[in-house]
């Protein structure tokens, strides 16, 4: 059960991305991001954005991950962004200049509430044909889907009984109207670049995780904060820490699963019974887990010391990584295409 | 030979692993075995061959991909085999198996089994104690203690019992003796003699090291890369000492030497395998021969 937590998507690679070091890509990251949103200023602008498509697009390919698998990773969240973001696009703020104007939609009462009666007695028919004991129907119910779209238009049935209940009393003549929706350009721009730019930084981040190990990556970040050490604050420490607990957790994962089969094996059952039984299971977990971490971390203390580490010493490295000519030529390049297309226009 | 209570045919379990689409990993091939009740039975192999996957069938903590399990007449596989009931028939013990106590006191640790099988009071009573003074923890001493404050050895015993007080029949001990030093471990087995003796229970025991299994086991499986090399009884399989090493064991190191002197000529059946044995055939040797000792 706990296999399936991956610890982060690191896939082993020679590729050029694969290479640089992790600062690079963090900087690259970050400066991305201050990018766009000084492009953001200007509306209607498209040359940063076909830029950071173009950057993507190379990145991809020197990287060795083949984007059909990027774009399994990144689609179901995209899915959402999208959905969320639509609805701005038919409520923007009212000063903008209006693109397109749906009307308002004017509907009598009597034709609500006769489309309320003929979605309600179709729906009804469906459940009923659910029902019937016919194999087709049988595997046609197992279908997931089917059981969520099935719940949804239930909802929706219900809304619909709520509005008939409510409207009932007006003359059937009368109008409803279905208000005038405005799409301002301003509202397309936004709703074009939200989507972009969430695109690219999500690529981006995908990229970086994937080029990168946990290892590397937080040795990077350690070494762009050292700016922060002359302020006082306990970067190293901080390092170690992350590290530290990145490198256990496989460890934990280990005992935990070693526990629940110990107890499982003792007649402990997680899934079923009472809530005070399951709690009781729970606690036979609970409290062994913990007394193994403790000790592990007391352990590892003494190891540490028995190492001479010192709590304010500077720690070095081991492999002391600098930055190669690719890497300056990543960043090189980076700025240069960006800030031109920012100039251009 | 008695009735077989643990039945298996062609068992092979494949591990799917989802990091980077469905890769699969062979940890059991094609096992057949049956251990028959009563008996005392040893799996042995490497790291890595398989034994504690195996053996984590017999209760249904897995599940076999392909093949059949049939334990105690409940088949394994079966997708409504009461688990529940097959882990009350099945004790097993894991590797250092001290980290899984958490109770407050020795005496609710053990009834911690007991109590999921939802017996009465007296009955746990009766159980836990009776276990408790079978591990060699006497439960006037130990009951009221909190486990934490025993020694490594004695906590081990003490999960012990309660696997015990669940009154299997069969009791399955991943590597029992792993980190205890000789004194414990030769402590450790006159326990499990003593249970053997005492209790019908099947015992299985899953270990790495050929000789702590010699003196118990009547019949020993090996294992290697997910297969079943060799089965037999310890003498003979003890006397196969090249096969041995090719599955990465070593033969306990009498046989060895004995396997030594055949090599060079001196003649002594294959029958003779502990120690008193062989002290007593060469000295009879050497009267033969007439030297003087």
């Amino acid at each position: 059960m706990f296999r399936n937590i991956s610890l982060g998507i690191y896939y082993p690679g020679n590729s050029l991305l694969h290479r640089l070091q992790a600062r690079t890509k963090l900087v690259v990251l970050l400066w991305l991001i201050i990018f766009f949103t000084i492009a953001n200023h200007r509306q209607w602008h498209f040359a940063p954005y076909i830029v950071a498509l173009i950057l993507l697009m190379t990145a991809t390919a020197l990287s060795g991950i083949s984007p059909l698998h990027l774009w399994q990773r990144m689609r179901l969240l995209l899915l959402f962004a999208f959905l969320g973001i639509i609805p701005t696009a038919f409520f923007p703020d009212p000063s903008g200049k209006p693109l397109h104007t749906f009307g308002p939609l004017l509907i009598t009462y009597a034709q609500i509430h006769w489309i309320i009666f003929v979605y309600s007695s179709l729906l009804a028919i469906f459940i009923l044909m659910l029902m019937l004991p016919i194999s087709p129907m049988r595997s046609f119910r197992q279908n997931r889907w089917l059981r969520r779209i099935t719940i949804l238009l239930f909802l929706l049935a219900l809304i619909a009984q709520g509005f008939f209940l409510l409207t009932r009393n007006a003359p059937p003549a009368s109008t409803f109207p279905i208000g005038p929706i405005v799409m301002t350009y301003n509202g397309v721009w936004i709703v074009m670049s939200f989507f972009f730019v969430f695109l690219t930084i999500y690529a981006f981040s995908l990229l970086l995780t994937i080029t990168t190990t946990p290892i590397a990556l937080i040795e990077g970040m350690t070494l762009l904060l050292t700016p922060l050490r002359w302020l006082r604050l306990p970067v190293d420490d901080f390092a170690l820490m992350t590290l530290i607990a990145l490198r256990f957790i496989p460890t934990l994962i280990d005992e935990a699963e070693q526990l629940v089969k110990a107890q499982t094996a003792r007649g402990a059952d997680f899934s079923h019974g009472t809530i005070r039984e399951r709690l009781q299971s729970l606690a036979s977990l609970f409290l062994p887990f913990i007394q193994g971490t403790l000790r592990r971390a007391a352990e590892l203390a003494t190891a540490l010391d028995a190492r001479g580490y010192e709590v304010d010493g500077h720690q070095t490295h081991l492999h002391e990584k600098s930055l190669g000519a690719s890497d300056y030529l990543v960043l090189a390049t980076v700025a240069l295409v960006t800030i031109g297309s920012l100039l251009v226009f | 030979m008695k009735e077989p209570i643990i039945i298996i045919k062609n068992l092979s379990h494949i591990y799917q692993t989802n990091q980077s689409g469905p890769l699969q990993k062979a940890a059991l091939l094609d096992i057949n075995l049956e251990i028959a009740q009563g008996s005392c039975v040893g799996i042995i192999g490497i790291t890595g061959s398989g034994k504690s996957t195996l053996v984590q069938h017999f209760n249904g903590l897995l599940r076999p991909t392909s093949g059949t399990i049939i334990v105690n007449g409940i088949d394994v596989k079966a997708k409504d085999a009461d688990l529940a009931l097959l882990r009350q028939h099945v004790g097993m013990l894991f590797q250092f198996p001290e980290s899984q106590l958490f109770e407050r006191t020795v005496y609710a640790d053990v009834a911690f089994g007991p109590q999921r099988m939802k017996l009465a009071r007296h009955e746990i009573r009766t159980r836990v104690l009776n276990a408790l003074d079978m591990v060699g923890l006497p439960h006037r001493e130990f009951a009221q203690r909190p486990p934490f404050e025993l020694s490594g050895g004695q906590m081990r015993r003490v999960a012990l019992a309660g696997v015990l007080a669940m009154s299997p029949a069969i009791l399955v001990l991943d590597e029992p003796t792993v980190g205890l030093d000789a004194e414990g471990r030769t402590e450790f087995y006159s326990y499990l003699q003593r249970i053997k003796q005492e209790k019908d229970v099947t015992i299985v025991l899953v270990s790495h090291d050929m000789a702590e299994v010699a003196t118990l086991a009547d019949w020993l499986f090996v294992l290697h890369d997910g297969h079943m090399v060799m089965q037999g009884t310890p003498r003979s399989i003890y006397s196969q000492g090249d096969a041995l090493r090719k599955w990465g064991l070593a033969a306990p190191p009498l046989s060895e030497l004995l396997t030594l002197l055949r090599k060079k000529g001196l003649a002594i059946s294959r029958d003779v395998f502990t120690l008193d044995e062989a002290f007593s055939l060469l000295q009879q040797s050497r009267v033969l021969r007439g030297s003087r000792p």
